[in-house]
């Protein structure tokens, strides 16, 4: 869904709330269907062996899931590392110590007193050549389809790659950054450390998100942005200067 | 427990009687608390506190005469020094017991459970490679995700003689029912012998990270990668968002509603939704964010 037909229908209040129950009579229909596992154990993917690659090295610590794992040629997959089901690891990956692949997304329903918690059925796939750094996690997609992350992406440590979220290739994502569910990011984006991406996000192609951003808008093409919330870099570094005693600020 | 019979004291000036121990702001009466400030003394009078206190030689004659006290050149030192002799016993702190783990609850093989003191109830699920370390009970229902630890001790050191000193847990973990915690989650134990509390049908995303002695309300959501402090009070159905920071010591109303990026250090009042670093009122940050943007 794009951000901005969400935002469109918050606008207009008696649709969203009746997007919200439809949405409800989904959810609830969905968790009926996946509540039962051993429903869950015909379904195609799921049933499938393990397979793991040529060359692959999966530390003995490691856990793989015995079934609906697809891991690719000449990977490895660091110590304490859990692959759980319904995950693809393409070729040349390298999953670091303490990676979570394919945990449960964070999409939760109040309903009265309750809390329904949405069973993520979706997978994961790690693109071709994917460096992953040590403690990430990678939900997988709530309904159907991927969390995907494109080819040649290097993910440092502690990075939150939440439930349907798509990377570009050749991305940059330093350490402790977090991207919220649905966020889409273009090809050759470098986010800093500790930056957060709000959900339904959309970021362009060779953006750069500087430390500790709050990204709560689209993000144009080539864009740079910066601050919490974030801003484009420009108009940033001119408020920052407007504070600062000398006039001047580091270029971070 | 008497004053004079703790181990360690410098010197007892006036004897008395304590139940337990905490450190200021968060006293209550029956306590044994350091005091270094006048002001703490002022709130303690306002307060009507009994029990025992360390402190310093000039603040000694302002402390109230029914309270025992010690006096000490480094007040909450001693008391560090004093909780770490307490832990070491088995009078102060109830020894930890055995484990107790219902036979219907789920345990991934490669999860790790400590030998003693662990409680798990019925249907809990435990992922692949958590750890359930000592002092961590878990009510019915509960979801554990993989990789999560429950029960950590929060690296909280004091300086004794040249070198410094790692303060040593004695409380524990509560997990209420229904409570769905997510991936590579940190929880730390209680250091003062009270428990981190996780109240009933709280839901815990990714790399969700709480301090000690937290108390969370029931039904609140804290979204991945939030970083909860030390001593945080926290009221029901509270969102927290993600990659936010509370500050220790921070009380957060009911309803309460913290924004993705937020860094909260003043308390937040029930309903109302704050957001920036520092956190101010959400419609005045994005007011002041028109102004800029």
């Amino acid at each position: 869904m794009k951000a901005s037909f969400v935002n469109w229908l918050r606008r207009r209040k008696s649709l969203f709330r009746i997007a919200k129950r439809v949405q409800s009579a989904y959810i609830f229909l969905h968790n009926h269907v996946h509540a039962d596992p051993n429903r869950l154990r015909t379904r195609p993917l799921l049933a499938r062996r393990t397979r793991i690659g040529e060359g692959t090295v999966v530390d003995p610590t490691a856990f793989v899931s015995a079934t609906g794992v697809r891991v690719g040629r000449n990977c490895r997959i660091g110590p304490s590392a859990v692959v759980l089901n319904r995950s693809v690891i393409e070729d040349d990956a390298d999953i670091g110590p303490g990676c979570i692949v394919g945990s449960q997304g964070f999409v939760m329903e109040r309903k009265g007193s309750r809390t329904v918690a949405v069973r993520h059925t979706g997978g994961v796939r790690i693109g071709k050549g994917v460096k992953v750094g040590a403690n990430s996690c990678f939900d997988r997609a709530t309904f159907r389809g991927c969390t995907e992350v494109g080819e040649d992406t290097s993910i440092a440590s502690l990075v939150h790659v939440a439930h349907d979220v798509r990377t570009g290739a050749r991305c940059r994502i330093d350490r402790h950054a977090m991207f919220a569910g649905h966020v889409t990011i273009g090809d050759e984006v470098d986010i800093g450390q500790n930056a957060s991406m709000t959900h339904f996000l959309e970021i362009g192609d060779k953006v750069i998100v500087k430390d500790s951003a709050v990204v709560t808008r689209e993000v144009r093409d080539g864009q740079v942005v910066e601050g919490n919330f974030a801003i484009d870099s420009a108009k940033y570094r001119k408020f920052m200067k407007s504070l600062s005693a000398t006039g001047e600020v580091r270029s971070g | 427990m008497k004053l004079s019979e703790v181990k360690g004291s410098d010197r007892v000036e006036r004897d008395g009687e304590f139940s337990s121990i905490a450190v200021m702001p968060r006293w209550r009466i029956g306590a044994l608390l350091p005091i270094i400030g006048t002001d703490q003394i002022a709130m303690l009078s306002k307060g009507n506190f009994r029990g025992c206190v360390i402190t310093t030689k000039d603040l000694l004659p302002k402390v109230p005469v029914n309270i025992g006290a010690i006096v000490s050149e480094h007040p909450v030192e001693a008391l560090y020094d004093i909780h770490n002799a307490l832990v070491k016993g088995s009078v102060f702190y109830a020894p930890t017991p055995e484990n107790q783990i219902d036979g219907s609850a789920d345990i991934h093989p490669t999860a790790i459970i400590a030998s003693k003191g662990v409680r798990i109830g019925k249907d809990c699920i435990i992922g692949p490679k958590a750890s359930i370390l000592e002092g961590s009970i878990i009510e019915k229902n509960v979801i554990i995700g993989p990789g999560t630890v429950i029960g950590s001790e929060d690296p909280l050191l004091f300086r004794k003689g040249s070198g410094s000193e790692r303060v040593l847990s004695a409380g524990g973990v509560l997990l209420r029912e229904d409570v769905e915690i997510h991936a590579n989650c940190n929880i730390s134990r209680g250091i003062f012998g009270d428990s981190t509390v996780i109240g009933a049908g709280v839901k815990f995303d990714n790399l969700v990270c709480i301090g000690q002695n937290t108390k969370i309300g029931d039904r609140s959501f804290l979204a991945a990668c939030a970083s909860i402090g030390s001593d945080v009070v926290m009221g029901k159905e509270v969102w927290v968002g993600p990659n936010s920071t509370v500050s220790s010591g921070v009380t957060i109303g009911d309803n309460g509603y913290v924004t993705i990026g937020a860094v909260v250090v003043e308390d937040v009042r029930p309903n109302q939704k704050v957001s920036g670093n520092y956190a101010i009122d959400h419609d005045r940050f994005i007011e002041f964010l028109r102004k800029i943007r």
